[in-house]
């Protein structure tokens, strides 16, 4: 009987020819979306420290400007915390990406949340892509000024209102309903490449 | 009370705390995203030091890189002068980093501690 499950478990010739051929498939798939670094998994404190130190030595290699070099490091600082902030403690992996697209960079985060969350997330968001520059720095000002006030870790979307003030673009979001507990969070800032923004 | 100097991390600060020059200096990077364990130390210092402040004291900030939770941990920081006399705080930042200097002048907004600016090459 063990025997047998064994025997049932070892590849077939064609399904290890079908994996490898996936593995070319996915870099392929990645080459041609122009994705700078990808990682998918667990997000431990020491593991989110080393794909931050990726991101910094990739972001250097692939963005000239220095202002948008430094914007770019912060959006990936607060994108890596969003992960380990909002992340279901449960859940299963989280991924994180930075791309390419012509001349505007992304990163991208996607991650397993707790479905009680997704309403006020959702709110924030809209909130933040509702305003103007002007407008975020005073949301800014005004989160910050209340953060002191709190005792808790929770900080008030600061997090995400940095990421809109440095990206420039409205922040895109998605939420995907896994079941009655889960949603799975994904986001997207993103930013011009080259361009003298200053 | 003791002087308090931490070499700087991949994602802290070097710190300087020196309470006979009246100094307080943080240069480098601040990210880390449990901010209580680095700075509740810091904290607890400036708190001392402020029960007996020397007759000036300069905050140096020379950060390229914070996150949100260090700025409010700097705003925690900042507000604990409010009472104390001739505070002066010097931001530090890269000559093109506009947006660190926005981010010092946001600072002065909330706190009511005077600011200078110092643009680094």
């Amino acid at each position: 009987m063990l025997i047998k499950h064994t025997i049932q478990k070892v590849p077939m010739p064609s399904e290890k020819y079908r994996d490898l051929r996936s593995v070319f498939e996915l870099h392929q798939a990645m080459e041609e979306n122009q994705v700078i670094l990808a990682y998918e998994g667990n997000f431990s404190p020491h593991i989110t420290q080393s794909v931050l130190s990726l991101a910094e030595q990739n972001l250097d290699r692939n963005v000239t400007v220095n202002q948008t070099k430094r914007r770019a490091f912060n959006i990936a600082v607060e994108c890596l915390q969003n992960i380990s902030t909002h992340s279901n403690p449960n859940a299963r992996n989280s991924i994180f990406i930075i791309g390419k697209d012509g001349d505007e960079f992304y990163i991208s985060s996607g991650n397993m949340i707790k479905a009680s969350k997704v309403q006020d997330l959702r709110r924030k968001l809209d909130q933040i892509n509702n305003l103007d520059a002007v407008g975020l720095k005073q949301l800014h000002m005004q989160a910050i000024k209340e953060s002191l006030n709190r005792k808790d870790t929770n900080n008030a979307g600061l997090g995400l209102i940095s990421i809109a003030r440095k990206s420039g673009n409205k922040l895109d979001y998605e939420f995907i309903n896994i079941d009655n507990e889960n949603s799975f969070f994904s986001f997207q800032a993103s930013f011009d490449s080259d361009k003298e923004t200053l | 009370m003791e002087n308090m100097n931490l070499p700087a991390t991949y994602e802290t600060p070097a710190v300087t705390l020196d309470s006979n020059l009246g100094l307080l200096e943080f240069s480098g990077r601040s990210l880390p995203e449990d901010t209580t364990t680095f700075y509740r130390p810091i904290l607890n210092w400036i708190e001392d030091y402020i029960s007996k402040p020397g007759p000036q004291t300069e905050i140096a900030i020379k950060l390229e890189y914070f996150n949100t939770a260090t700025s409010k941990v700097l705003l925690q920081m900042l507000s604990k002068f409010k009472s104390t006399q001739n505070v002066t705080v010097r931001w530090f930042h890269y000559e093109e980093d506009e947006d660190m200097l926005e981010s010092g002048k946001e600072f002065e907004e909330l706190v009511n501690i005077p600011f200078s600016y110092h643009p680094m090459d």
